[in-house]
């Protein structure tokens, strides 16, 4: 997910996940910011946290810590959930790749996310990762969405006077390219598309 | 010095235009605030908004002998030093998020409540002020109050912007202290006009000395424009889809 700031890429990562545990996946939400904060911003967005909730990797109030200076051990401990849970269908959720581009070398977390892939894909699992747009050099951006199956972008465009936001699939593996845009809206039920017109 | 014309001239480029300019300014942030979902950002819009909507109405704000009125000059600038103040307070988790380390600014979780009396109290301050003009609440209590609020803000927004990993952020922080300076500005041209020698009270509202505070003012709602414009990267859908024919979007085999 690409997008700008608070355009709705975490409340679709969280939907994401609301979505696996109902359907009893096993689901990991890897975060920069502490539990309070997300499950303050999930019931915002209107999704119960009471009865389901993921396993934590965060910087505070998880079961796994966030820390951002320990790729390794980030790495190390995703494996290992998935490892515990192999006979489930998996759902993960990083909500930190930009935080980690700008403090590392673009390199370094593109072989995190190489090696991390290619661990992953031993499991049934799927990783879903937010993107800051705007924050990164272009050809960062580029090499990043080279890495994954599928991009899906989320901007904000004028249409004369008004401000529409608005989601496109810039990629996805096993499906044909997808031009034109997809108005978006975050209800109490998740988030509702429908194809956008002029 | 005032004559029909210089009235006509003085009220539409000194209160008409910028209000205009204010208020578009202010519905940019609206509009933005509506197509975002995540909250700290929607508040974000919605106060640079409020703020437009405020200054552009203070354009039309001159001056009255009415106690009345008075007082209500009173209730305005406290309504602003508020929203202003909220504004600021919208801004830090939004700086704070964009900080790749997610470092506290100033502890300003803490700090944010103790401001907010203190905002309310300059509030209270500042109506009390046009209600029974006093000289030790004008010239000490109102300044120390006032600086205490705003200094202490700015500096969480100067660290604020400073650690955001999001340029775009940070243009919109400039662009917003742009409209501090110039705001500073518009009450120098004010004070500038009304020295001038056989220039009256009326002539600086009503007549063509009101064109330089009118200039500032219009620099201010361009200002504004520009910060609730940077709140978010908003692209021209007709260019957008130009580029997508050109490059339909990838697909993996």
């Amino acid at each position: 997910m690409v997008g700008p700031p608070g355009i709705g890429k975490e409340a679709l990562g969280y939907w994401f996940t609301h979505s696996g545990l109902t359907q009893g996946d096993f689901c990991l939400y890897v975060t920069r910011l502490s539990v309070k904060e997300v499950l303050q911003d999930e019931k915002g967005f209107g999704i119960e946290t009471q009865q389901r909730v993921p396993l934590w990797c965060a910087s505070d109030g998880g079961q796994i810590r966030y820390d951002v200076n320990d790729l390794a051990g980030l790495s190390f401990n995703i494996k290992e959930v998935l490892k515990q849970n192999s006979g489930r269908r998996a759902r993960i959720v990083i909500d930190a790749i930009s935080s980690l581009l700008m403090l590392n070398q673009p390199d370094t977390i593109y072989r995190f996310l190489t090696q991390l892939f290619s661990d992953i894909k031993q499991y049934d699992a799927v990783l879903l990762a937010t993107l800051e747009e705007g924050m990164h050099q272009p050809q960062v951006l580029a090499a990043m969405e080279q890495l994954f199956d599928g991009v899906v972008e989320m901007r904000l465009y004028e249409e004369g006077l008004r401000v529409l936001p608005l989601l496109g699939v810039r990629k996805m593996r096993g499906s044909p390219p997808q031009p034109g845009y997809f108005n978006f809206s975050l209800t109490k039920n998740g988030m509702e598309i429908s194809v956008h017109v002029r | 010095m005032s004559d029909s014309l210089g009235f006509l001239v003085a009220v539409v480029f000194a209160e008409v235009v910028p209000a205009a300019l204010f208020f578009y300014a202010s519905y940019w942030a609206f509009s933005i605030r509506r197509a975002l979902v995540s909250r700290i950002y929607r508040n974000h819009a919605l106060l640079l908004g409020a703020v437009g909507v405020l200054v552009g109405i203070g354009t039309f704000l001159t001056y009255s002998t009415n106690q009345v009125v008075n007082v209500l000059f009173g209730v305005y600038y406290a309504a602003l030093f508020l929203v202003i103040f909220g504004l600021v307070d919208s801004i830090i988790p939004v700086a704070r998020r964009s900080d790749p380390l997610l470092r506290s600014i100033i502890g300003w979780e803490r700090l944010r409540i103790p401001l907010w009396v203190d905002a309310f109290a300059l509030g209270l301050v500042q109506v009390a002020d046009y209600l029974f003009y006093n000289s030790f609440l004008n010239d000490l209590i109102l300044p120390v109050v006032a600086l205490s609020v705003f200094g202490v803000s700015g500096i969480a927004i100067v660290i604020g912007a400073r650690r955001s990993g999001d340029p775009l952020l940070r243009g919109s922080l400039k662009w917003l202290g742009a409209v501090l300076v110039l705001s500073v500005l518009v009450f120098v041209a004010y004070a500038t006009v009304s020295a001038i020698p056989g220039v009256s009270s009326y002539d600086v509202f009503y007549s063509y000395p009101a064109l330089l505070v009118g200039a500032v003012y219009i620099m201010t709602a361009y200002a504004l424009y520009k910060s609730a414009r940077s709140l978010a990267p908003v692209t021209r859908l007709r260019l957008a889809e130009a580029e997508d024919t050109a490059n339909p979007p990838r697909s993996q085999p």
